[in-house]
């Protein structure tokens, strides 16, 4: 009757793959091209570390005491107690050594529920486990143990994430473009400017009290906006000639009270009416009326 | 002259633990880590991360299952980083048949996932690969007794809940 072993085994046995034997000529090609290229593809995996951790015992466990209170505080410094443990493993004397006096120790493998990064990687002089998993034991003793610990920063690591809306880069994209605008260069044109003479008025008659018609009419290409009018006396002094609308047409009168007040006879008055269109052309038109009032009042 | 030799000798090298080991661990580290998937791209990682280093561990083999092991404990972050496409020869689906497997098997393998991660590496590695105490120790860096410890509690947790299977 088979012992508890044998059955034990044999069951583990009995629970083997198999081995498909076409692929196997493809499969030594890829080894051994990829051991021949240093095994630089697996370089940029994560070292392997032991999954079996020695239990101390005895003089070795009183022995390993203070080890585990320096590299617990240490651990306590980068927040990690997972670290403490693996770190006072190092002073096992059992632990393989690395050839390098200066390794690093990764903390314990991460799993899903506990990401990577709350597990800063210590910097020791002690044996790596790291280095101890990935080299043969033959290498692994450590001649100096001291227990000096150097806390590193994490590794810089790839960082997946979403940007929102705002996000904005660092490089100020300019984009140029040309807008043609037709300007307005076009003054205003003056069709005609009349300053009417009513019977009397150049012979001196005119009636105190009455004004004297102006009427101007004034064109633009795109839209006239104002046009004025004023009155230059022969002291030089001037007053302004209020204007209406009229179509294309600006009406006014000059006042005869006003010029009765300051004119003799046989002077005459310079009237001057200037037009702005939209784009601020201005265009001037002046006119000479002789008046003479002989009685005013 | 001499890198042709170099490669000749890394060839019959390969050839060798293909022919005599590669399954046999590709299954222990399936049976240790639960991982299927990533069990055989390990184990490939591992031979060559070792066969590329200047030296040899005395137990090729056993120093493969726990380094492929500790590759497939942390694949997880190799994820997207190695987008190799790796030559696949070993099969697991005879394992997926209960025609082939015995009721004892099933169990057998059922109670050896459900052991602690310490166990059940020590159980693999002996009762598995048939490696003795003595080279687990070496190949882990650990002392016998460690060993020995791991795999007395691994033992007797199977033997309870066999017992109870088959009550």
């Amino acid at each position: 009757m088979p012992n508890f072993d044998d059955e034990l085994r044999d069951a583990l046995e009995a629970w083997a793959p198999t081995s498909s034997s076409a692929s196997r000529g493809a499969l030594l090609d890829v080894l051994v091209a990829r051991i021949d290229d240093g095994g630089a593809d697996v370089a940029d995996s994560p070292a392997p570390r032991p999954v079996l951790m020695p239990v101390a015992s005895g003089r070795k466990r009183v022995g390993r005491i203070a080890g585990i209170g320096l590299f617990g505080w240490a651990a306590v410094a980068v927040g990690s107690a997972a670290a403490a443990t693996g770190a006072w493993l190092l002073l096992d004397e059992r632990q393989p050594a690395p050839e390098t006096p200066a390794i690093t120790v990764e903390s314990p493998a991460p799993t899903p529920s506990e990401p990577q990064a709350t597990n800063p990687p210590i910097t020791t002089n002690a044996p790596s486990i790291t280095d101890a998993a990935s080299k043969p034991p033959s290498e692994a003793t450590d001649p100096d143990p001291e227990p000096t610990i150097d806390v590193a920063l994490p590794a810089p690591s790839d960082v997946e994430g979403e940007l929102g809306d705002k996000a904005t880069d660092a490089v100020k994209d300019t984009v140029k473009d040309t807008v043609t605008v037709v300007k307005d260069v076009l003054a205003p044109v003056f069709g005609a400017l009349h300053v009417e003479k009513p019977d009397g008025l150049l012979s001196g008659l005119a009636q105190c009290g009455t004004s004297v018609p102006l009427s101007v009419s004034v064109a633009d290409d795109v839209g006239v906006t104002a046009v004025t009018a004023s009155v230059e006396l022969p002291s030089g002094t001037s007053a302004p000639v209020p204007l209406r609308k009229m179509g294309d047409t600006w009406e006014g009168g000059l006042a005869t009270a006003k010029l009765a007040a300051l004119l003799s006879p046989g002077q005459a008055v310079i009237v001057t009416v200037q037009a702005r269109d939209a784009a601020g052309n201005t265009s001037t038109t002046t006119t000479s009326v002789k008046a003479s009032l002989l009685a005013c009042g | 002259m001499s890198e042709v030799s170099a490669t000749a000798a890394t060839r019959e090298r390969v050839a060798a633990f293909l022919d005599t080991d590669y399954v046999r661990v590709v299954g222990a580290v399936a049976l240790a880590t639960g991982d299927r998937e990533h069990a055989e791209d390990a184990v490939q990682d591992a031979l060559v991360k070792t066969l590329a280093g200047d030296t040899e561990p005395q137990n090729l083999a056993g120093w493969i299952t726990v380094v492929a092991i500790n590759y497939v404990r942390q694949g997880w972050r190799r994820e997207g980083a190695q987008a190799r496409a790796y030559v696949r020869s070993v099969d697991f689906s005879a394992n997926d048949t209960e025609e082939t497997q015995t009721v004892d098997a099933i169990a057998v393998h059922d109670a050896v996932t459900e052991l602690p991660e310490r166990q059940r590496l020590v159980v693999v590695l002996h009762y598995y690969e048939g490696l003795q105490v003595s080279e687990i120790a070496e190949t882990l860096g650990v002392a016998e007794g460690t060993v020995k410890t791991q795999l007395h509690r691994g033992r007797e947790h199977l033997s309870s809940v066999l017992r109870k299977e088959v009550a």
